[in-house]
């Protein structure tokens, strides 16, 4: 937009509702006259990338609202250019993701297991693939994590 | 809850957590899926021939995944490799057999499986079509050499088959990037290399594999006929050579020679670095190496926005010092002084010049002229200069911030070594390049350091110097070494070395007190 300079004329944004584009301009007003991003830093996908979630405090605090509004949050970064306050938003929610199973993302987030019967059961069947690997990964888990929850509860 | 993001959020996401949980989210569904599987196969990293790599190797075939893999990297060894962090007591002491049994050419399990794995690596490579980016490193440290003899078994093969990638495969097209490690013996296998899309070589030449073999010139031939072979496409190149028996004025002077007159001459590098080590260190007598080369940055000068020449000079002769080694000019001297055969090095022979680096070895004052020259004729394009040699005393560090010195000056980024940080060298520095984004000032032996630092050099003082002090201001010493009135080197000893390090401290504390030099470095 700065490309555009400065102009009377509105600029339409049918994407962003009136409460997220409150949010977005109090975060650029907090961090207004911070140096922009490097340009490549973003663009290299390769291992060197920072695979950090650290968020800073201010900005915790910040993007501490409901899912909902976080999603908003990250789909009006995305559709305006906000680097950094699209970082944070993915910040926010790869830290939401860790740790959980498939089975809870799935729910979290409300994905729909796209995977035919028949693909699950294929990808199960495979000969040391990983995923059933990972499969009896999370069924261990879930085996501890229930355990747990019983010798708690006793 | 009915918002949904968009695919390439969900990639930007899962890019913050680390890959094995990346690997684990794969069956959220088909998007995760993908992601999981580039996240897993876009490096695909050979270093051990395990069974994890087997399994690895056999899913990407079964799977069909090949054309995930964006970059390859191979590192092979006469032996496994025991090195990387194995946990546990009886895997070390079952890593340690396994190395044993290969030394005596035991035809283990692990043998048997190496040829597995080689078999199922020259099939993968059939199905990857992506590839951009190959390293090959072959592992094959010093001193080796004289196990060879004993034969070590299936350990060609691998190398072989390594090289063969590079000739069947399909990512040949598609390469641009590619680094190699290889024993000077090994070259020949580059000779039928063609890669039609490479931008980008980085050679490494390592010690020879075998020590009663003085490699030949028709090895650096071969390495020399597929450089030219590259020539219309590639960009960078950069040659290093560990390897202590080749030398410059024989071995490489041929090298250069048959680039340089190349018909038709087709480079056009524009990055170009060439590092030795060790007895390449001398050309006692003879110019052809140096001459040969400067031959060829000449012809390709004219594209190359980088150069980047260094030597490093094996023990103990590093430690003489110029005085007791009149003979003793490093290569890059016969490029520089202003008699060779060549003529000067000028800027019409540099019109993109941007970054100058060289570094080792001693400077001749014939070749300080010859430098001088030369930077004075590209002070106006010149944004990076690093001058890692023989520390300047202060007449010379003079010399060659007049040559550079223009104005307006580009220059961002300096770096030299001197033997005494002279105050007048900083309010020299910040007159003539008042845009200095970075500058890294290595300085001699501390007798010189501590008068300094006694000296009445303060904080205020370099702060009244650089008005605009540089985001990066690095000083650091030069080896920890001592020298005493007769101009002789030893090494430190305990109670030097800590004064040297309480030293650095004092000139880091001295600095960072100072506000405005926003980061600082010392290395010691």
């Amino acid at each position: 937009m700065k490309n555009v300079g400065e102009s009377d004329q509105p600029i339409p944004l049918p994407n962003v509702s009136s409460s997220v584009l409150k949010k977005v301009l109090e975060y650029c007003e907090h961090h207004r006259g911070e140096p922009l991003p490097a340009p490549d830093a973003d663009t290299s996908q390769d291992d060197t990338r920072k695979r950090t979630t650290d968020i800073s405090e201010w900005d915790q605090k910040f993007i501490t609202v409901d899912q909902e509004m976080l999603f908003e949050i990250i789909l009006a970064a995305n559709y305006l250019d906000i680097k950094s306050l699209l970082d944070v938003g993915c910040k926010t929610v790869a830290n939401m993701i860790k740790g959980k199973t498939p089975e809870e993302i799935r729910k979290l987030f409300n994905i729909v297991n796209d995977f035919t019967p028949e693909e699950e059961v294929r990808l199960l069947a495979l000969p040391h693939s990983y995923h059933q690997l990972i499969l009896s990964f999370w069924h261990h888990q879930a085996q501890i994590k229930k355990e747990n929850e019983w010798a708690e509860d006793r | 809850m009915t918002i949904e993001l968009p695919t390439e959020i969900w990639w930007k996401i899962l890019g913050y957590l680390p890959s094995d949980n990346i690997i684990r989210l794969g069956p959220v569904n088909r998007d995760f899926l993908q992601i999981a599987r580039e996240s897993l196969y876009k490096n695909l990293q050979i270093k051990d021939f395990d069974q994890k790599t087997e399994r690895r190797l056999r899913n990407l075939s079964s799977l069909s995944l090949g054309h995930y893999v964006r970059s390859l990297y191979i590192q092979y060894a006469p032996w496994p490799i025991v090195y990387h962090p194995r946990h546990g007591p009886a895997k070390r002491l079952l890593s340690a057999v396994d190395f044993i049994r290969a030394l005596f050419k035991v035809d283990s399990e692990y043998s048997k499986q190496k040829k597995r794995i080689i078999q199922l690596i020259l099939e993968t490579a059939q199905t990857l079509e992506n590839v951009q980016e190959c390293e090959l490193f072959h592992d094959y440290p010093f001193g080796f050499g004289n196990f060879q003899s004993q034969g070590i078994s299936s350990f060609s093969l691998i190398h072989a088959t390594a090289m063969s990638l590079l000739v069947v495969a399909p990512f040949r097209k598609t390469l641009t990037k590619l680094s190699l490690r290889l024993p000077t013996d090994t070259l020949h296998y580059l000779a039928s290399v063609t890669l039609p899309s490479l931008e980008d070589l980085d050679v490494l030449l390592s010690n020879s594999t075998r020590r009663e073999f003085r490699v030949m010139d028709v090895n650096v031939g071969h390495l020399a006929l597929f450089i030219l072979g590259l020539s219309r496409t590639l960009r960078i190149l950069s040659i290093s050579c560990h390897d202590d028996s080749l030398y410059l004025d024989g071995d490489f002077g041929r090298f250069f020679n048959l680039l340089s007159e190349a018909d038709p001459f087709q480079f056009h590098l524009r990055s170009f670095s060439f590092q030795t080590w060790q007895s390449m260190y001398s050309v006692p007598n003879g110019t052809f190496g140096g001459s040969s080369m400067s031959k060829f940055i000449i012809k390709t000068g004219h594209h190359l926005r980088d150069l980047m020449l260094s030597h490093y000079p094996g023990f103990p002769i590093m430690y003489l010092p110029i005085r007791y080694r009149p003979n003793h000019r490093c290569w890059i001297s016969y490029i520089l002084a202003p008699g060779s055969a060549q003529g000067q090095l000028t800027c019409a022979q540099f019109s993109s010049l941007k970054s100058l680096k060289l570094s080792g070895g001693s400077l001749h004052p014939d070749n300080l002229t010859g430098l001088s020259t030369l930077l004075s004729s590209v002070a106006r394009q010149l944004q990076s200069f690093v001058l890692e040699y023989e520390m300047l005393g202060t007449e010379e560090v003079i010399m060659l911030v007049r040559a550079l010195s223009c104005s307006p000056s580009p220059l961002r980024h300096l770096g030299m070594e001197v033997k005494d940080l002279d105050p007048y060298i900083f309010t020299l520095l910040a007159s003539e390049f008042p845009q200095l984004e970075s500058l890294e000032l290595g300085f001699e032996v501390f007798s010189y350091a501590s008068v300094v630092l006694q000296s009445s050099m303060t904080v205020e003082e370099v702060q009244s110097r650089f008005p605009n002090m540089p985001v990066n201001l690095v000083l650091f010493f030069v080896g920890l070494l001592v020298r005493n009135d007769e101009g002789l080197f030893g090494g430190a000893k305990g109670p030097v070395v800590l004064l040297s390090a309480a030293l650095v401290l004092k000139a880091v504390f001295l600095l960072s007190s100072n506000a405005s030099a926003r980061r600082l470095f010392a290395l010691a």
